[in-house]
């Protein structure tokens, strides 16, 4: 309180708040009447017990790098709307030497086909196993995110990750027609239905 | 769960004129956070786990869960705030929200490890000495988001304010003046009006 306020300096009240200095009678008669002061002093002084009781601890390092994780496991396994989207194109396919979408379940040797986007290109290669196919792949590109990948037919679908070297497989596959999406960090690559048998 | 593009849409929609890009994580309110989150920005999940990992923790362990068992109620509250992330329709209201799943996921998990113990020990068997049936008191819970905002204020106000009430209010005994006059090298007739300076702010910052 000075001649230019009738209200108790607000350091004064931090140190009133932590009990450093006693309180004057002036200040005593003040806080009595003046409901600005003396709520900006309990004000002080329960935030300043919040900080003094607060002995809450840190989760253990452990902990938080799971959670902090959640989000990358879970864009991955369910792909959010917001992941960049983007068909594959196919440019080679070994049995016609041109885009081609079937597969005739007579061919017995192994087939390739590329599907390419403008930043990575996908080689999968088809080949019979039994009455059923198997179909392994590799991402190309300039590095390997990790990700996976989703076979998916209208009777039969599967999943499988991408080793270090973006590569995939799957064994047993009946006839049908199917779809490779590959998704990594930040793009959910699709490739055109491919018909086997 | 599925970040549902549509309920992306409609939900973004209902915070328009929230600016979020670029964003300061430290600085950045929750809404800002949890709209972040919600356009794929995995910078702001790690900030909003950063944030709220210490309140989320202290749920279970103030209700005398151990580590393990606090671990396994924290990492669900998280996976569980990722999979509503859409459905928080009062971002401002996170850290109710998290304080509120922590403590049905801890209740489960407490009612789970009786119905267990019961089991095991039949109902002849001498009564299982186990943690206290109410031990998430409201106030209890009340006290531990005032701490989470307090010590969220604190975060955001600048390094020397930081320094100086963590000093002061945060140790369990207060070092002499001296001591922290020379630590934070100014002289200790200033630390009295530095103080009330960076109260002043924190309280800004409270809305106080």
């Amino acid at each position: 309180m000075n001649i230019f306020s009738p209200h108790i300096p607000f350091s004064e009240l931090t140190a009133l708040a932590e009990k450093q200095s006693e309180t004057s009678p002036e200040a005593t008669a003040h806080l009595a009447f003046c409901s600005e002061c003396s709520s900006q002093l309990q004000l002080i002084r329960q935030t300043i017990g919040f900080m003094r009781s607060d002995t809450a601890e840190d989760a253990p390092a452990e902990f938080i790098q799971q959670a902090k994780s959640v989000f990358r496991r879970k864009v991955v396994a369910h792909g959010p709307s917001l992941l960049q989207v983007i068909i594959a194109s196919l440019t080679f396919d070994s049995l016609t030497n041109a885009p081609a979408f079937g597969l005739r379940s007579q061919t017995t040797a192994g087939r390739q086909l590329i599907y390419s986007t403008e930043t990575a290109d996908i080689d999968v290669r088809v080949s019979p196993e039994n009455d059923q196919w198997q179909i392994a792949g590799q991402l190309l590109g300039e590095d390997c995110p990790g990700g996976d990948v989703e076979l998916e037919g209208d009777d039969f679908s599967a999943s499988a990750e991408l080793n270090e070297l973006c590569e995939f497989s799957f064994g047993s596959v009946p006839a049908g027609a199917y779809k490779i999406s590959i998704r990594t960090t930040d793009q959910l690559i699709q490739t055109p239905r491919l018909e086997l048998g | 769960m599925r970040f549902a593009e549509n309920t992306l849409k409609n939900l973004s929609s209902s915070f328009t004129g929230v600016q979020v890009d670029p964003i300061n994580y430290m600085q950045a309110t929750d809404k800002e956070l949890v709209m972040s989150c919600r356009q794929g920005n995995e910078s702001s999940w790690q900030a909003l786990v950063d944030r709220y990992q210490r309140l989320v923790y202290a749920v279970p362990r103030r209700a005398g869960l151990n580590e393990d068992q606090a671990g396994e109620v924290f990492q669900e509250v998280f996976v569980t705030l990722f999979e509503k992330m859409n459905e928080i329709t009062q971002p401002d209201r996170l850290h109710a929200w998290l304080v509120t799943t922590a403590r049905r996921k801890t209740w489960r998990l407490l009612s789970k490890e009786r119905s267990h113990q019961s089991i095991q020990t039949g109902e002849d068997d001498e009564p299982l000495v186990v943690v206290d049936d109410s031990p998430l008191p409201d106030e209890a819970l009340v006290r531990l988001e005032e701490q989470h905002r307090v010590r969220t204020a604190l975060a955001s106000l600048d390094d020397r304010c930081q320094q100086l009430l963590t000093m002061l209010y945060y140790q369990t005994e207060t070092p002499p003046y001296s001591e922290i006059a020379a630590m934070l090298g100014m002289p200790e007739g200033s630390i009295g009006p530095t103080r009330a300076r960076c109260f002043k702010k924190l309280l800004k910052l409270l809305g106080k």
